[in-house]
């Protein structure tokens, strides 16, 4: 037996897929915790289709969490470190607006995943080609994530220093220096997160994945337990913006594929049951 | 633009960008294309494919007009060519092209003050304010590029103390600036709250 799950604004679906056929519930969301709404719809679906939960073995799910988490802005507090001289990369950007001739167009730039008394220079630089010019300074970094943690009440940290994808030892040895200082702040490298070339984009990508971390990592956390009081033993799978899945702990090593997750399982579900004439409203 | 000893010739077209303008209820968005309208050349680009090293590329504070509306910050980006014995070979280098806004600052509307002009130096000496740059350096000397921060919207003095407020914290404007042109009443009960950023 397979159950899928898939968290939405107003209801939570439950499938579950077996030998004898598919069988599907609806239950309402909940909207001050997903989890509780997934409870609901195990407890719902065991009854409707007869199924013994503990014999699930394999378990599917979509959630719009680090989706939600962007679009009602109540991600983590993030701090960020760049390379000293490059801060700003997060707000200034490419400097191109979508909208040409809107004259009261807001920044496009998503300055709020790091406003810029969060973001903080570190003395360290990596050429092109890979190599060190200039050394990390780490007692800077030190000073940096104590202040970021003490005075500004960060909850997660994003570090996107220059040619990091090249050579990321730099950030590798930033996030030693976190876990000594803070031990509990979760720490996203773009070196980890997103190692391509082009710092705005990287540093983006790097931010966003800061700002769902703690928000996807307790979501996780509860829904395993949830799993395990109704006796799932099946490892969680999760969608992801690409349309595949990934288990938890893959997803937690980078939150930031979760963004798309509900509505990149709902493109895909419509193709399965519709084949290529489907139109799809979520 | 330069050569390299192996005669190779390089060119980086580089974009800078100044503020815009305060808007009507809104600031002027900080270093951005207007009123045209292209993407800039990263960083990682022109390091990996021409011998520029940046050495900065951030806003500059206190360069937006004081404003209702404040205009937007200008950039400052300060680039250098390796000193390697091929650049040096192969040298001069030059910068040139075209710039705006360096000998008249861009102006405030409504009562609004104007931004602070561009400029640009080598190794900390100004050149002559020109529409048409074009600069002779060497490798290792250190070339900069500020651009003008936008035009201030309405009277400073109309601005909401809370705005002034987040600016300090972010260090959009500075103390020093806050008083001057907005007064001092801005600064209020908080003009020692650590701005962080420089810590």
């Amino acid at each position: 037996m397979q159950i899928a799950i898939d968290i939405g604004g107003t209801f939570t679906d439950v499938v579950a897929a077996g030998p004898t056929g598919m069988r599907a519930v609806k239950v309402p969301s909940s909207k001050t915790d997903p989890v509780a709404a997934i409870e609901a719809g195990l407890a719902a679906i065991a009854q409707a289709a007869d199924i013994d939960l503990t014999t699930v073995t394999r378990f599917v799910h979509g959630t719009t969490v680090a989706t939600n988490a962007v679009l009602t802005r109540r991600g983590a507090r993030v701090g960020l470190l760049a390379t000293a001289g490059f801060e700003d990369t997060l707000e200034i950007g490419r400097q191109k607006r979508s909208r040409m001739y809107d004259l009261l167009q807001p920044p496009e730039t998503p300055v709020f995943l790091a406003p810029r008394r969060q973001r903080i220079g570190i003395v360290e630089r990596v050429g092109a080609d890979g190599h060190v010019i200039e050394p990390l300074d780490q007692e800077g970094v030190r000073k940096a994530i104590r202040l970021l943690v003490e005075h500004h009440r960060i909850e997660a940290l994003a570090v996107c220093y220059l040619f990091s994808f090249r050579n990321p030892s730099h950030e590798q040895c930033t996030r030693e220096i976190a876990a000594a200082v803070a031990p509990q702040l979760p720490v996203s490298l773009s070196c980890e997160i997103d190692p391509q070339f082009r710092e705005y984009e990287r540093t983006c990508v790097t931010a966003f994945d800061a700002y769902v971390r703690p928000v996807m990592s307790g979501y996780l956390k509860r829904l395993g337990a949830v799993l395990a009081r109704v006796g799932i033993k099946a490892p969680v799978e999760m969608m992801q913006s690409r349309g595949a899945v990934a288990s938890a702990a893959r997803i937690l090593e980078r939150p930031v594929v979760s963004l798309l997750s509900g509505p990149a399982g709902g493109a895909l579900g419509g193709a399965v049951v519709g084949y290529a004439r489907v139109i799809l409203i979520a | 633009m330069g050569c390299a000893a192996a005669g190779e010739p390089w060119a980086l077209h580089q974009h800078a960008f100044g503020g815009m303008g305060g808007r009507p209820g809104a600031d002027g968005l900080p270093a951005v294309s207007f009123p045209y309208n292209v993407r800039n050349v990263s960083v990682e680009w022109a390091e990996t494919e021409t011998p520029v090293l940046f050495l900065r590329r951030e806003l500059i504070a206190d360069s937006g007009g004081p404003g209702e509306s404040r205009g937007g910050l200008g950039e400052e980006l300060a680039l250098t060519v390796e000193r390697t014995a091929d650049q040096l070979a192969a040298s001069p280098l030059t910068l040139s092209g075209s710039a705006g806004r360096m000998l008249y600052p861009a102006e405030g509307v409504a009562g609004g003050r104007p931004g602070r002009p561009g400029s640009i130096d080598v190794n900390d000496k100004s050149i002559a304010p020109t529409s048409a740059p074009d600069v002779k350096f060497r490798p290792g000397d250190v070339v900069r590029l500020r651009t003008p921060g936008g035009g201030g919207h309405g009277p400073p003095g109309a601005r909401r103390v809370a705005a002034v407020q987040a600016d300090l914290h972010d260090g959009y404007v500075t103390s020093a600036a806050v008083g001057e042109q907005y007064g001092a009443s801005m600064l209020k009960g908080d003009a020692s709250a650590p701005t962080a950023r420089r810590d």
